[in-house]
């Protein structure tokens, strides 16, 4: 029987124009959070990091972690994800030894590219170079510098087969994007499993998906426009050509967005939506309710309602 | 009587043991903890300001002292965390930045330290590091620095102990703080209490020959007897490092015999 994982994301101390705050105050508040899911008994807290970002979002996402983990008693922390071609092993592999000694076995280091120009050219590093720059850190944090990781976890996001593959064949996890439906999760688990060596670590696969379980005192309108307004922010990021200059296109594409991949209504229809992902092959579950611009009270409400209603039966799916 | 502040450098390569002895000395009053070291053995930035980010859930209002040079690793990271633990600490955070000696390192610091309202890669475009740190203006020290060097960063210094054995007059810098070294402390705060009265007034008067402001004891973390060291600082050292000069000869004893008494 295998042990399902319920986690939460993913925070990322942004004060954004949908809810502009004091810094410090989404510190506080993430705290506030990561203790509250500590003590409702979700198993994981995962966190994002972008940098030079107008809403201030946390860049250092083990500097944070650290803050995180010390704060609470029992969850994992994962940094999800973190961009190494940009921090480098090297600093990399210090702070995960610190977390380590601080908060033993209870870091997962999700690994990512990144894709931002301005985030490699505040570092005075090329986009362009990433993958290279991304392979060598790797190669450094799996060979020469893993002794001084201690039990950080390795994941790896991005759904690509040579990500997964890579993964894979170093004993690491997976975090499958939202932008995978479930049965992509197939084709995913397949992949990972036939190219898995065992490492020190408990290999799993990872599904993150915008979840937002709704109840008399809200149906969710408020949580799919402030997240509709997220991906009107991201497709300036992500978008090219026409679209980018076209707002309606921008509009049309955060609308579209919201309605193919969060998963908004009752605790039934949520884990009705996650359970063929779990059939298929998925570990661990990440409900995305959190990110720029939603408010911190429902956030508590929202973790508690979720922690009685959908978490049991997720991990009753095993 | 000043204003003087008693801090403590938590000396150790043990985190775990530099948290549990950032949260003593919360418990026991002082007023800071610096973490890191004056000399090029210190640890790197990632580990220093990943310490802090851990001590600053467990403490809530004692100071946060990073120590550090800025060698080899990228400024923007040392910016970042920087803001990161000052936000995350509600604006506790002071920077003690170590001359490492090559040419221009007082030109890195201030670039550094103006990050939040400029950086020097405008790839693609002009960017700023975020997010800026919780206070307007973060205390910072410059250690191995001369007068012209703090002035350019509106730094006060950091002096090591033996600095000071060499110094005859007030310093001309608006904030000054001494370091006494591990084996100094350790013999200072091991004397039996009828010896401890003329070696506190000795400390005392090798600070006010300068004008610190603060006095930064460096402590081993992990020793067993850490709390009880700290407790001494914060009972009977402290005091005597703030009250008016003539009073030590019956603030020591009183405070020793306090603490020392029933519970």
């Amino acid at each position: 029987m295998r042990h399902i994982e319920v986690g939460l994301g993913v925070w990322g101390m942004q004060s954004p124009y949908m809810r502009p705050a004091p810094v410090a105050r989404t510190y506080r508040e993430a705290v506030r959070h990561a203790r509250l899911a500590d003590e409702l008994g979700f198993d994981s807290f995962w966190m994002g990091e972008h940098r030079v970002s107008y809403c201030g979002t946390c860049p250092s996402v083990l500097v944070a972690g650290a803050h995180l983990l010390a704060a609470t008693e029992r969850l994992t922390f994962g940094a999800g994800v973190l961009l190494l071609p940009i921090h480098g092993a090297r600093r990399v592999a210090d702070a995960c030894a610190v977390i380590d000694a601080v908060a033993p076995g209870r870091l997962r280091l999700g690994l990512g590219l990144g894709y931002r120009e301005s985030e490699f050219g505040a570092a005075g590093r090329q986009r362009a170079q990433r993958l290279s720059l991304y392979t060598d850190a790797l190669e450094q944090l799996v060979g020469s510098l893993r002794g001084e990781l201690g039990s950080t976890e390795l994941w790896f996001t991005g759904d690509a087969k040579p990500m997964i593959q890579r993964a894979a064949s170093v004993g690491g996890s997976i975090l499958i994007s939202q932008n995978m439906t479930n049965d992509d999760v197939v084709w995913i688990a397949d992949l990972y499993k036939s190219n898995l060596r065992p490492g020190p670590q408990r290999p799993m696969i990872s599904l993150a998906r915008e979840v937002w379980a709704t109840s008399p005192d809200d149906d969710g309108s408020d949580y799919a426009r402030r997240l509709t307004a997220m991906w009107l922010h991201y497709a300036n990021e992500w978008v090219s050509g026409a679209m980018k200059d076209d707002p309606t296109a921008r509009h049309e594409f955060a609308d579209r967005r919201t309605k193919d991949t969060a998963i908004i209504g009752g605790p039934d229809e949520i884990v009705d939506a996650l359970a063929p992902a779990i059939e298929r092959g998925v570990d661990q579950v990440i409900l995305k309710i959190q990110f720029q611009g939603m408010d911190s009270d429902r956030i508590d409400d929202q973790m508690r309602l979720l922690a009685t209603e959908v978490a049991p039966r997720l991990r009753e799916l095993s | 009587m000043n204003g003087r502040r008693v801090s403590v450098m938590l000396s150790s390569t043990d985190a775990a043991a530099v948290l549990r002895g950032a949260e003593i000395c919360e418990r026991h009053g002082i007023d800071g903890v610096w973490v890191g070291a004056l000399n090029t053995a210190a640890p790197s930035t990632a580990t220093l300001f990943t310490i802090l980010g851990a001590v600053s859930a467990r403490t809530s209002d004692i100071r946060l002292g990073a120590i550090f040079g800025l060698g080899a690793g990228n400024p923007l990271h040392v910016a970042e965390d920087i803001g990161v633990v000052d936000q995350a600490s509600g604006g506790r955070l002071e920077l003690a930045v170590v001359n490492d000696g090559s040419d221009g390192w007082i030109e890195r610091v201030a670039t550094l330290l103006s990050g939040w309202s400029t950086w020097p890669y405008p790839v693609p475009d002009a960017v700023v590091v975020t997010p800026r740190p919780a206070q307007p203006f973060v205390p910072r020290l410059l250690v191995r620095a001369d007068a012209s060097a703090a002035e350019r960063v509106h730094a006060g210094v950091m002096l090591a102990a033996s600095d000071v054995d060499v110094i005859t007059s007030p310093v001309s810098i608006p904030r000054v703080a001494v370091c006494l070294p591990i084996a100094d402390c350790r013999s200072l705060l091991r004397q039996p209490a009828a010896a401890f009265g003329d070696a506190v007034v000795a400390v005392r008067q090798r600070l006010d020959i300068v004008g610190a402001d603060e006095i930064v004891l460096e402590l081993a973390a992990g020793d067993p007897a850490f709390e009880a060291v700290v407790e001494r600082v914060a009972v009977v050292l402290g005091p005597a490092m703030r009250c008016v000069a003539s009073d030590i000869g019956w603030l020591v004893p009183d405070a020793e015999a306090w603490r020392s008494g029933p519970r």
